[in-house]
């Protein structure tokens, strides 16, 4: 629709089909990745935030897991429609991914250089020396010291942060206009993690890419992303502004996760805010919210409708009976 | 039951605690190429029914700490006290006891549980070591099952029917069941969901309030530090840098390493950005640990002395011990304030 926006998902919906039953991991995914901006993607372990990821990428796992319905729209084309091949030049090149654990991104019997290479390579021909040297320069910009040392050793060689920073070269060696970062610095050190949402943030000032930000960290958000998406059980709930949301969080279901996590300021002791129950399951879903059974303020029509998307804000959108009333 | 210790005889008393693993290259003729200090010189209190936070990132020794306390590894020098008697002298029926009163819980709840064992079983574990019998047991664990805020029919399940808060909730069931004095707690609520992390922190202090139990609590978190611990220990690369009372230490950092830890917090309050110290540079390899200071090849302030004499943990404010040659008498300190205050909100 418009040109500010570089990725668009429509009502996206994927599911597991299993002997046991239909899991609706992603059910109904709308949101808009604009030119240039760090989306957040938050949700537990299990609401569809990676599925989504691998659904817009098309990498689901073979078998089982389909896309059923929706458009994920880049640059104004459908990509859910394009065949293999095309999809295999499009990874890479328009859109690429991290994943969290380094230690798996990375095929540990090629050195360094050969994987960084095959992903220059596929891009730019050129002679040996020629992509040898895109690729000590591509480690120098993920501020990787030494890196005509480094290019000559394998994985196992180095630590986590620097392979993760590996599997950033790679990912941003096609210059891609969208770049999927799904929970990139879990398996990293705090210090460690800072200094890689530093280098990613300087790599999207100077490339100007897109990110869809994947984490169940809300620190990590207000550190790296302009906007937020909240995921509960296969929707988003709450989608707005990094500074709206945590001000004014309006989904019943984002106001309790802020409230339960502890502060690093402010008074000590007492109790946490907790969130009690747990997730429905997604292959028995609820008809109407799904998160009613939690929920402080359910009412008899919350267990009824999925409840409509209300803007409550500037930008700022929530999926709540209750706030369709205000 | 138990001897009476001294008053001034806290529970847990570690002292100068160090654990080396030679370092070895080869098999059939291995030479052994060096040490690694994984634990170097460590020292700290815990009294009866307080929770001692112990923070670091990965390689710091937080993990070979605990398994000291827990009498799973050996020191290669100094002792581990509980209750006034020397842990790794223990054995027989008196190492058997210590079990009972050390117990612990691990970061991960899907591998901690016995998939095989109902959750019954897990739990009355401890009891049938201790002798216990039929409805005692049955009895013990209901009445475990309930402190944990599970259901008396949980027992007769496996852990695959939980969820992985429950899981956790089972596994400090287990290690409540022989009414420890100790529990160690190694990253508890990390490999828990976010909404569920709040219900475990509120149970453990439940638990605590109810069954004066002391924590050690392994975690790299510092909020959960802050919102649990009564005393705070930040450990980097096997040596402790700092040690305070938990709510000093978060009004009035020292150690630059320490400095730099809050800086990367992660605030979930985009207003509270704050840049601080930021760290260059990789975690040193154990292996060759820099001389001097071992933190002066990362360190912001390192001055020259660092790289050469070790600074000692040394007492700058009562009860606030920090490592860092900025602290030397004489040096005029007036380094260390923290670049970032706590702002009450």
């Amino acid at each position: 629709m418009s040109h500010e926006n570089i990725l668009e998902v429509r009502d996206l919906v994927t599911y597991f089909f299993l002997r046991r039953g239909v899991v609706k991991a992603v059910d109904g995914v709308s949101f808009d990745l604009r030119r240039g901006e760090v989306l957040g993607l938050v949700g537990e372990s299990g609401c569809g935030k990676s599925l989504t990821a691998l659904s817009i990428m098309r990498l689901l796992p073979k078998g089982s897991a389909r896309t059923v319905r929706g458009e994920v729209r880049l640059g104004g084309e459908n990509i859910l429609t394009r065949s293999p091949g095309e999809m295999r030049k499009i990874r890479g090149r328009r859109m690429s991914m991290i994943l969290q654990d380094p230690q798996t991104s990375l095929n540990p019997v090629f050195s360094i250089g050969e994987q960084l290479r095959e992903a220059i390579f596929r891009r730019r021909r050129g002679t040996k020396a020629e992509v040898m040297q895109a690729a000590a320069s591509a480690l120098r910009r993920v501020e990787i010291a030494a890196p005509d040392q480094r290019i000559g050793q394998f994985p196992h060689q180095l630590s986590g942060g620097m392979k993760q920073r590996v599997v950033g070269a790679i990912a941003i060696s096609g210059e891609p206009e969208v770049l999927i970062a799904d929970e990139p610095t879990t398996a990293l050190d705090v210090t460690i993690q800072l200094q890689y949402l530093k280098l990613l943030k300087r790599l999207q000032a100077e490339t100007g890419m897109a990110i869809l930000f994947i984490t169940h960290d809300f620190g990590v958000v207000a550190r790296m992303c302009d906007r937020v998406a909240v995921m509960y059980a296969g929707r988003i709930v709450e989608c707005g502004p990094v500074a709206r949301i945590f001000e004014h969080p309006s989904h019943p279901y984002t106001q309790a996760l802020i409230a339960s996590v502890p502060r690093m300021s402010g008074t000590v002791g007492g109790r946490l805010a907790t969130i009690d129950g747990q997730p429905p399951s997604l292959s028995s879903l609820p008809a109407g919210c799904r998160f009613a059974a939690r929920c402080a303020h359910v009412e008899a029509r919350c267990r009824d409708a999925y409840p409509p998307t209300v803007t409550v804000g500037a930008e700022h959108t929530a999926d709540c009976w209750r706030l369709g009333r205000l | 039951m138990t001897p009476r210790p001294l008053s001034a005889e806290p529970l847990l008393r570690v002292e100068n605690v160090s654990k080396y693993y030679p370092f070895s290259k080869g098999v059939l003729f291995a030479r052994t190429l060096g040490q690694i200090k994984a634990v170097d010189g460590v020292s700290f209190t815990i009294e009866p029914g307080k929770t001692l936070g112990l923070v670091g990132e990965s390689g710091c020794g937080k993990t070979t700490t605990s398994r000291l306390i827990l009498n799973l590894e050996t020191p290669t020098a100094g002792e581990v006290l509980l209750e006034g008697r020397r842990i790794h002298d223990l054995g027989g029926a008196a190492l058997t006891a210590f079990r009972g009163k050390v117990q612990a819980v691990f970061q991960d709840p899907w591998s901690s549980l016995n998939p095989r064992m109902t959750v019954g079983r897990t739990i009355a574990e401890s009891l049938i070591v201790a002798g216990w019998e039929g409805p005692r047991i049955a009895a013990r664990v209901a009445e475990l099952l309930d402190q944990v805020r599970l259901e008396p029919g949980h027992a007769e399940l496996y852990p695959h029917e939980f969820s992985g808060g429950q899981r956790q909730r089972i596994a400090l069931a287990a290690a409540l069941a022989s009414r420890p004095r100790l529990i160690v707690l190694d990253e508890p609520i990390s490999a828990l969901d976010v909404s569920i992390r709040a219900q475990m922190m509120n149970l453990l202090k439940d638990v605590q309030a109810e069954d004066n139990v002391a924590y050690l609590l392994v975690a790299h978190d510092l909020a959960t530090v802050r919102h649990m611990a009564d005393q705070t220990v930040v450990m980097y690369l096997g040596k402790v840098v700092e040690h305070a009372p938990t709510h000093l230490l978060f009004e009035d950092v020292r150690h630059p390493y320490t400095q730099a830890l809050f800086s990367a917090v992660l605030l979930a309050r985009p207003d509270q950005l704050a840049e601080g110290v930021v760290l260059t540079g990789e975690i040193p390899s154990p292996l060759s640990p820099p001389s001097g200071c071992r933190f002066h090849t990362r360190c912001p302030l390192a001055m020259p002395r660092c790289s050469s004499a070790e600074p000692p943990l040394r007492e700058i404010a009562p009860g606030h011990r920090v490592a860092c040659h900025l602290y030397d008498v004489g040096n005029g300190s007036v380094f260390g304030q923290r670049t970032r205050g706590g702002d009450g909100g």
